[in-house]
């Protein structure tokens, strides 16, 4: 495939075009012989990097996974909305506990979307909500130092179908314990 | 009937827009329904032992299916020809009243030569009408370019017939998650031949490609960290280099290359919010447009590269705006809904395509880029997003979940001719048409 493309693009690499494309057809339509253009294409196609994670999935499950062992609690929000409801704050007061008592732990806290609306300002949306629960842990006076935000938009969603009771559990901010 | 009626409002603004010519930018939108064209497609003369008689039957075939689509031809059925079925030669002219007679407006001759730099397509359009050879044109290439080949053809017969080329050898790249992975897909703009671009199973978003079709810019998590760009190139199995002089601490949402290629605008959230930077395609001479405390996205720019649409939510809500390219001159467009983002500025300039939310779904309108005009294009109950333009300004390309999975679709911009051009599998969204193959 690469080769066939490889000889093709070096065949149009010579292939001189006598006329332009477009509006200079009228210009080509002397007698003095055809236009000429090379047809070859070129695929896209990257090979996995020796680097790449295993999707973000692969990438904070276990660190969701021992978040979660440590009592660390996800925060829910509003639809279209990065507010810290009540239940939110309570959530945050219990893992500003847990993680006062843990100085040597760092959580990534995973900001989140439903899957409505344009996926970048859902980027946008997700960064809001991390950055809120950041700020109300910061508020109570835990170090930024034991604290880092990401937002996953609407591509990382806890439940995968549509409708509101799936929409409510996506729209959230999660915690994972980086290693 | 919520469509017929978004067709019949820009109707009806374009008569405004032609009434009030004096105070306002011509509007120029191509009806594809307005004027439609007929071709007669001779089967190629074939002058060469590979590939073989069914391969040139297929290049005949192509041509006319890429007529068909381009929504300007139709192609007569080879049966009523009163003139040859196959091109013997391309000296001479035909015989141009057999043509005209059974209602050709076009004729394709050609033949297919086979030499040792491979296959040789040749071949000519005539407006049989008034008896005038309009283009005499080879191909050059080998079996497996036929089918562009045949795409770039009928191109080429719209070119000739309206001015504006046609757009079946153009590609949507588009993310979709069949393999299991949101990955950046390409696929041809009518739906054919889809393959993956990526296949580095992180999450990949964006893709957007670079004035000559020869790369596609996507933002991924692929490295860990913050997601980022990275450069999609033809006939490279690496990504490449991006924004290298750039923090790469920060998390890049999206990036879009200007219409000359040699700017890109990216979204960066430095201190908190996301706003929108220019810079050179490696990250030099970087400059921030917008600094506001809130959400600041989706550059689109205008094809002059001198504005760029976006999308602000510091009113409270996401609206659409337009700005100059340093940041000066900001203006809000949109006032109706709480909800309008993802602009698209059209190849001609006199469109933003955007997607608005009504009544808990999406919708695609368009609005002038001065933001006195704003009519529905796409308004089906389930949600349409993500508008793309065509390079030609006759389609846009958009995501829908009417038939429950997201599927991309296209649709002429009079609001007919509307094709779904995904089917296969999983979720596809986030298309952008690329643009003409003869920029490379």
């Amino acid at each position: 495939m690469f080769v066939r493309n490889a000889n093709a693009r070096m065949r149009m690499a010579w292939v001189v075009a006598v006329c332009g494309l477009a509006l200079t057809v009228s210009a080509c339509r002397s007698k003095k012989g055809p236009e000429d253009e090379g047809a070859a294409g070129g695929e896209f196609g990257e090979q996995t990097l020796g680097g790449d994670m295993g999707g973000i999935a692969g990438r904070s499950g276990e660190g969701l996974e021992a978040a979660r062992r440590m009592g660390l609690r996800t925060v829910y929000f509003d639809y279209n909305d990065s507010s810290l409801r009540q239940d939110g704050q309570t959530a945050l007061r219990n893992n500003y506990d847990v993680l006062r008592r843990r100085s040597d732990v760092r959580v990534e806290i995973q900001g989140n979307c439903d899957e409505r609306g344009s996926s970048e300002y859902n980027f946008a949306l997700g960064e809001r909500r991390a950055k809120a629960a950041r700020d109300y842990l910061l508020q109570l006076g835990l170090p930024s130092s034991q604290l880092t935000t990401v937002s996953f938009g609407e591509e990382n969603p806890a439940s995968p179908g549509s409708g509101e009771s799936a929409w409510a559990q996506n729209r959230r901010a999660d915690f994972a314990v980086v290693p | 009937m919520r469509r017929a009626s978004g067709a019949l409002a820009l109707a009806g603004l374009l008569l405004a827009a032609a009434a009030s010519a004096q105070d306002h930018p011509a509007v120029v939108v191509t009806d594809p329904g307005a004027r439609t064209f007929k071709a007669a497609v001779q089967g190629f003369g074939d002058r060469q032992t590979k590939p073989g008689p069914e391969h040139v039957a297929e290049l005949r075939q192509g041509i006319g299916a890429a007529l068909a689509g381009s929504g300007v031809f139709t192609t007569i059925d080879p049966k009523a020809y009163l003139g040859p079925d196959t091109t013997a030669s391309l000296d001479g002219s035909p015989t141009c009243p057999d043509w005209s007679q059974i209602g050709a407006d076009a004729l394709v001759d050609g033949v297919v030569v086979s030499g040792e730099q491979g296959l040789t397509v040749e071949f000519r359009i005539w407006d049989v009408v008034r008896c005038r050879r309009l283009l005499h044109k080879r191909y050059f290439g080998d079996a497996g370019d036929l089918d562009r080949v045949g795409r770039r053809i009928a191109d080429d017969v719209v070119l000739a017939f309206t001015g504006q080329s046609g757009v079946a050898a153009t590609e949507i790249a588009f993310i979709s998650d069949r393999s299991g992975r949101k990955e950046v897909h390409v696929m041809n703009a009518d739906g054919s031949d889809v393959r993956a671009g990526t296949h580095n199973r992180s999450i990949n978003a964006f893709p957007q490609w670079s004035p000559n079709g020869n790369e596609i810019v996507y933002t991924s998590y692929r490295l860990g960290g913050q997601p980022t760009l990275y450069l999609l190139t033809r006939g490279r199995n690496q990504p490449g280099p991006l924004l290298q002089r750039v923090d790469k601490g920060a998390p890049i949402y999206r990036g879009v290359f200007d219409p000359a290629g040699r700017r890109l605008a990216f979204v960066m959230s430095v201190d908190g919010a996301p706003d929108i930077f220019v810079s050179a395609p490696d990250g030099s001479g970087s400059r921030q447009l917008t600094r506001h405390r809130s959400i600041d996205i989706s550059p689109s720019w205008s094809p002059d590269g001198k504005r760029l649409a976006f999308v602000s939510d510091r009113t409270g809500s996401p609206q659409v705006y337009v700005m100059d390219a340093d940041g000066g001159n900001e203006r809000r467009l949109t006032y109706q809904g709480s909800y309008n983002t993802a602009p698209a500025w059209s190849p001609d300039g006199g469109w933003i395509a955007y997607e608005t939310r009504v009544a808990g779904q999406f919708d695609i309108w368009l609005t002038d880029p001065d933001g006195r005009t704003a009519v529905p294009l796409v308004t089906h109950p389930r949600s349409d997003e993500g508008p793309s333009w065509s390079p030609d300004g006759r389609w846009l390309a958009f995501s829908s979940t009417r038939r429950g999975r997201a599927d991309i679709y296209r649709i002429g911009i009079d609001g007919g001719n509307l094709q779904r051009l995904t089917s296969d599998a999983g979720e596809n969204t986030s298309p952008t048409w690329g643009p003409f193959p003869g920029s490379r």
